[in-house]
């Protein structure tokens, strides 16, 4: 039996691909609060964040083999999975009209959403100083994109900017944090170098 | 209109940062995903950007322990869909940068292998070695025999694990995999049933153990209120035959229903349980913690 506290993320997951339902509780006890804190930010309705919550582990006991270590740490595949699966559902027209009374909100409180959802233990100062350093210019339109789950053309015409450089500075501004991080000694776990 | 060549490439890299953080139309998306199954390139600029959004979303938040409630139930749900493709183990073992073959799950019984190995020469109780989905094969996890118990395999016996909730078993009738495979077997008259129980006699909320043994060989283990073990030990399943105590497995630390294979030629007489080191043992060490008698 393996001490699944002391186990890495890669061992836990050979462990799910075995039906091994004790890993599957611990993947979920170190990676459910952040899992679920994503669903909440974007979705901003605790029953869809749940039920988000839900799917993404369930999709991991399911499909284990979806998880490849050597291109990210089991951490950003779930809160990529449920990033993707919340916007899909941000997306659907009832949600959509929800949505659209708090887009004005958004765009007055966009330059300080990303700082407030960033913490953790080990790298919260090194984030929120990367985050600092990073332009308005792209530091809104990441945010509206990844918390507010709008397209990239959604985002141009909140911030009335031509949708290729949007485009430009989303890209750019992740690549700048991934750099402004790996100065300050934040290197992802697993991240192909 | 999509470019070729370079110009293509440039196009689509555009759109890299948009796509990590999921940001694009879906067609989009479509035209970028399929960019990156050829472009090496795209793909790891593209996990480098889902990893920064990670950190960008990373919080301390403790999981709710409600939700966890939620989707254990749902992980042997019958509603949960069966698909149909199955993962290939192997190529899994290499992702995930484990060696093919035994998974560490069973790490810690690498070393009754290598008893197995060198007492007989022979073939270990062979594992399950991938995860196989079809609405009539159980789930099976892995019991790594001892040497006595590659002993108990000439005389015909193999010990497969499944991994499932007593209580789940208990509940449900309907229940996909193992449990159904028990509860069929349970319902049939030639089933028999061995009860096991501690040595003073059964006790309200004392374990107990039910052995199902069934006409064509296969038998089932239904372990109640087994207390769990420390990670060093582990629970080992043993059948008198001829008068020999055999090792028929090793249940681990938090036994689960399993299910295992008796050569009708070669009967158990008693069945019996005992806790054991890690690794399991040749012969058993202690006094069993429940053990009961096959009647005719």
């Amino acid at each position: 039996m393996i001490d699944l506290q002391s186990a890495s993320d890669p061992n836990l997951v050979v462990a799910i691909a075995r039906w091994h339902e004790p890993a599957m509780a611990e993947a979920y006890r170190r990676h459910g609060g952040a899992v679920h804190a994503l669903a909440r930010r974007v979705l901003r309705h605790d029953p869809s964040a749940e039920e988000i919550t839900q799917e993404v582990f369930l999709d991991l006991w399911r499909h284990p083999e979806k998880f490849d270590s050597q291109r990210g740490t089991l951490r950003s595949f779930l809160l990529a999975r449920t990033h993707g699966k919340s916007v899909d559902m941000i997306r659907s027209e009832e949600s959509r009209r929800r949505r659209e009374d708090q887009t004005s909100r958004e765009t007055a409180t966009a330059g300080y959403d990303l700082e407030h959802h960033v913490w953790d233990l080990t790298v919260a100062e090194q984030v929120k100083e990367s985050i600092a350093e990073l332009p308005e210019e792209m530091r809104q339109p990441i945010e509206l994109a990844y918390f507010g789950g709008h397209t990239y053309r959604e985002v141009a015409s909140i911030l009335h900017a031509p949708e290729g450089t949007v485009k430009s500075r989303i890209r750019l501004g992740l690549t700048r944090l991934r750099t402004s991080l790996a100065e300050r000694g934040v290197e992802p776990a697993g991240a192909p170098s | 209109m999509i470019g070729s060549g370079d110009s293509e490439h440039e196009e689509v890299a555009e759109l890299l940062g948009a796509y990590a953080l999921d940001a694009l139309e879906p067609g989009e998306a479509v035209r970028v995903q399929a960019h990156l199954e050829e472009c090496p390139r795209c793909s790891t600029e593209v996990a480098r950007h889902h990893e920064v959004a990670g950190l960008l979303a990373n919080s301390g938040a403790a999981a709710p322990a409600e939700l966890w409630d939620r989707i254990a139930e749902r992980l042997d749900s019958p509603d949960n869909p069966v698909v149909s493709d199955t993962p290939d183990w192997e190529k899994l073992a290499v992702r995930l940068d484990r060696p093919p073959g035994i998974p560490g799950v069973l790490a810690d019984q690498s070393d009754q292998q290598a008893l197995a190995g060198s007492a007989s020469g022979g073939a270990v109780v062979p594992m399950d070695q991938s995860r196989r989905r079809s609405r009539r094969v159980t789930r099976a996890v892995t019991l790594v025999a001892t040497a006595a118990a590659v002993l108990a395999l000439l005389l015909g016996v193999q010990v497969a694990h499944l991994n499932s909730r007593v209580g789940q078993l208990q509940s449900a009738s309907s229940q996909p995999g193992l449990s159904r495979a028990v509860q069929t077997a349970l319902e049939q008259p030639s089933t028999k049933r061995v009860k096991l129980v501690p040595s003073g006699g059964p006790s309200a909320g004392g374990p107990t153990v039910t052995v199902a043994l069934t006409t064509s060989g296969t038998a089932y283990l239904i372990p109640q209120d087994l207390s769990a073990l420390p990670s060093a030990k582990t629970y080992q399943l043993w059948g008198e035959i001829d008068g020999r105590m055999i090792s028929l497995g090793l249940l681990g630390p938090h036994p689960a229903v399993s299910a295992f294979s008796v050569n009708p030629t070669a009967p158990v007489s008693v069945f019996a349980i005992t806790a054991e080191r890690s690794g399991g043992v040749l012969q058993p060490t202690h006094a069993p913690v429940v053990q009961g008698a096959v009647t005719a």
